[in-house]
């Protein structure tokens, strides 16, 4: 059986005016129905991995790669279009802040039956009572009414249950999400989290959660590629985490205060150049 | 609801008092002696006495403001010293020809400049964007008094294929009953399909002059506020759910751009409502701008201060409505 997804010598460029950014330098990695994690700082390039995946870096960004499967589908000379057909049906996205990934002049219904609608040819009626439905399954106790509402409407937590909703609603085999929980109050993020861990779980599919929070992610994720510079400086199981090889991967984990340790100093991340190249 | 409509009561009221404070103190401090405007400058300190006491001059300033704010709300603008007609009567005439090339000066701007600001964001850097940007550049730029001669030169000088200045040929005026003033609707309503056409050919190339630079000015407007939402996360994500890219931009781009294109639209209008009189003068148009500049020279304070409250009165209402399906528009409005 062919793995979900592989990525060989993946390459994002972007052409500024500034110069050229070499935003994502040869990352590979092989991943199955399981939860995957990529960490990393601001501009290390993880972000645009997961829009790499799906075709979705614009102009002026240039995407290459050696390879590029999804499930048995070479993505890495495709076309656009190639792209579309898997993006909802079978990869789905869930951005950071629901604020600006609704659309704000639309109904959350009709966001969410849009996608259903799209890939499966459901009839409107049918496909509002799946929507409904999705509704229901990430825990929001009155669908009806999100279902009515507007994006601004809706707090946080909802909103993003709602995004939540729009990506899974067509039953993708791979998710991929990008700081779902970044923007949100630290009270929701758990229960974002528990929901998604669920949906996941229920669905037999595979997640790519992109995060800067190593803590977070070793308790959520079953493994963990690190990002520096653009470049994956190491794959490691979750649970293996505190023995990581790699200083970066070293560096990031220690750079959170420990609670039971209180009034300890906190190491700062030496940057060694020689992990641009390694 | 009811809350929100008697806010907006209260704001129309108030503004529609400040616009009668600015027309009142226009009148009055226009450096043009009202009452020998009516009497001419050769008469008698005794009559000059006798017809300022009759004009109500002699009393308070606030109590003249009063009867001012009533006549005006009667839509009674007083007479006219140029066509001795009631300024309303004036107004009632020139404005439906005004109206007529406005509307459809605002039609063309629409249906031009939206599309092409819409093929301009969404092949941005391309060719279509470059051609559209030169020629909404042309439209900018170019004095409007300058694409009407140059129309009417090639148009109807050269090729014959539209008639020439005014609104009607001389052999159809007065054929048909004015009921909305508009030659055009008339005509079809006295089911004179002839004199529509006729009057098509005249309206059709003010409204072009007029509608280029419309159509220039929405046209931009329409490619950047295109782009400024092309740009957003919401964009990202509904390509994200697989959506194509025209289903992108009908769905989801163009509804939150309309909010703002109604403000240009509604813009244009306003301005063009106010008479063009640039366009007019080229094209022997009888409308509100032709009427408005004889009044100004002539110093016809009635007919200046009648034009100047009805365009102030136009521009209120284009506002609401403008404001209306804003609300209508726009759920976060409320």
């Amino acid at each position: 059986m062919n793995p979900l997804l592989q990525v060989e010598d993946l390459d994002v460029r972007f052409a500024t005016p500034m110069g050229l950014v070499h935003a994502v330098r040869g990352v590979g990695f092989t991943m199955g129905r399981e939860k995957l994690a990529i960490v990393g700082e601001s501009g290390s390039g993880k972000s645009v991995t997961g829009r790499a995946l799906m075709g979705l870096v614009a102009p002026p960004g240039r995407v290459s790669a050696h390879r590029l499967d999804f499930d048995g589908i070479a993505l890495a000379d495709a076309g656009p279009v190639a792209f579309r057909r898997l993006r909802g049906k079978r990869i789905g996205l869930v951005m950071q802040d629901p604020k600006f990934s609704l659309n704000p002049v639309q109904r959350i219904g009709e966001q969410i039956s849009e996608t259903l609608r799209l890939h499966t040819g459901l009839s409107s009626a049918a496909a509002r009572s799946r929507s409904m439905a999705m509704l229901e399954a990430v825990r929001i106790s009155d669908p009806e009414r999100v279902y009515r509402a507007y994006p601004h409407e809706l707090s946080g937590g909802m909103a993003q249950r709602a995004m939540l909703s729009m990506m899974l609603v067509a039953e993708p085999d791979l998710l991929i999400a990008d700081e779902p929980t970044s923007a949100l109050d630290v009270t929701v993020q758990l229960e974002i989290l528990s929901i998604l861990d669920e949906q996941i779980r229920l669905r037999g599919m595979g997640l790519i959660f992109i995060s800067h929070d190593l803590r977070l992610v070793s308790r959520f994720c079953d493994r963990v590629l690190v990002m520096y510079a653009g470049r994956v400086v190491e794959t490691i199981a979750a649970a293996d985490l505190a023995h990581a090889k790699h200083p970066y991967t070293q560096g990031l984990y220690r750079c959170l205060p420990n609670l039971d340790r209180p009034g300890e100093k906190l190491p700062v991340l030496n940057r060694d150049p020689a992990w641009l190249t390694a | 609801m009811t809350r929100a409509l008697a806010r907006q009561a209260g704001i129309l009221a108030a503004t529609f008092l400040g616009l009668f404070f600015v027309t009142f103190a226009i009148g009055r401090l226009m450096p043009l002696d009202p009452v020998l405007a009516v009497t001419g400058p050769d008469i008698s300190d005794e009559i000059y006495q006798q017809v300022r006491a009759e004009m109500g001059l002699d009393d308070p300033i606030i109590v003249q403001f009063f009867r001012y704010t009533w006549q005006v709300a009667r839509l009674d603008f007083g007479t006219s010293i140029v066509t001795r007609e009631t300024v309303a009567a004036d107004i009632l005439r020139v404005f439906p020809a005004t109206l007529e090339l406005a509307t459809a000066g605002t039609l063309i701007g629409m249906l031009i400049g939206v599309p092409a600001g819409i093929a301009a964001a969404v092949w941005r850097g391309g060719v279509v964007d470059a051609v559209v940007r030169v020629l909404t550049l042309v439209g900018y730029s170019a004095p409007v008094f300058w694409k009407g001669l140059m129309l009417l030169l090639v148009f109807y000088v050269w090729l014959g294929w539209v008639e020439g200045p005014g609104r009607i040929d001389v052999v159809w005026e007065g054929m048909v009953e004015p009921v909305t003033g508009i030659i055009i609707l008339d005509a079809a309503m006295a089911g004179e399909w002839e004199m529509v056409q006729n009057a098509f050919g005249h309206l059709i190339l003010p409204a072009v002059s007029l509608g280029y630079g419309a159509a220039a000015y929405i046209g931009r407007m329409t490619r950047s506020f295109m782009l400024d939402q092309m740009r957003q996360e919401y964009v990202t994500a509904a390509r994200a759910k697989g959506l194509s890219e025209l289903r992108i931009v009908v769905r989801h781009v163009l509804p939150n751009c309309a909010v703002q294109l109604i403000t240009a639209v509604a813009l244009t209008y306003g301005l063009l409502l106010e008479g063009a009189v640039l366009t007019e003068t080229v094209f022997a148009w009888p409308g509100l701008g032709q009427y408005m500049t004889r009044a100004m020279f002539n110093a016809d304070m009635n007919a200046v201060l009648g034009g100047t409250f009805v365009i102030g009165a136009v521009f209120v209402a284009l506002n609401l409505a403008a404001d209306t399906l804003y609300r209508v528009l726009d759920p976060r409005a409320g």
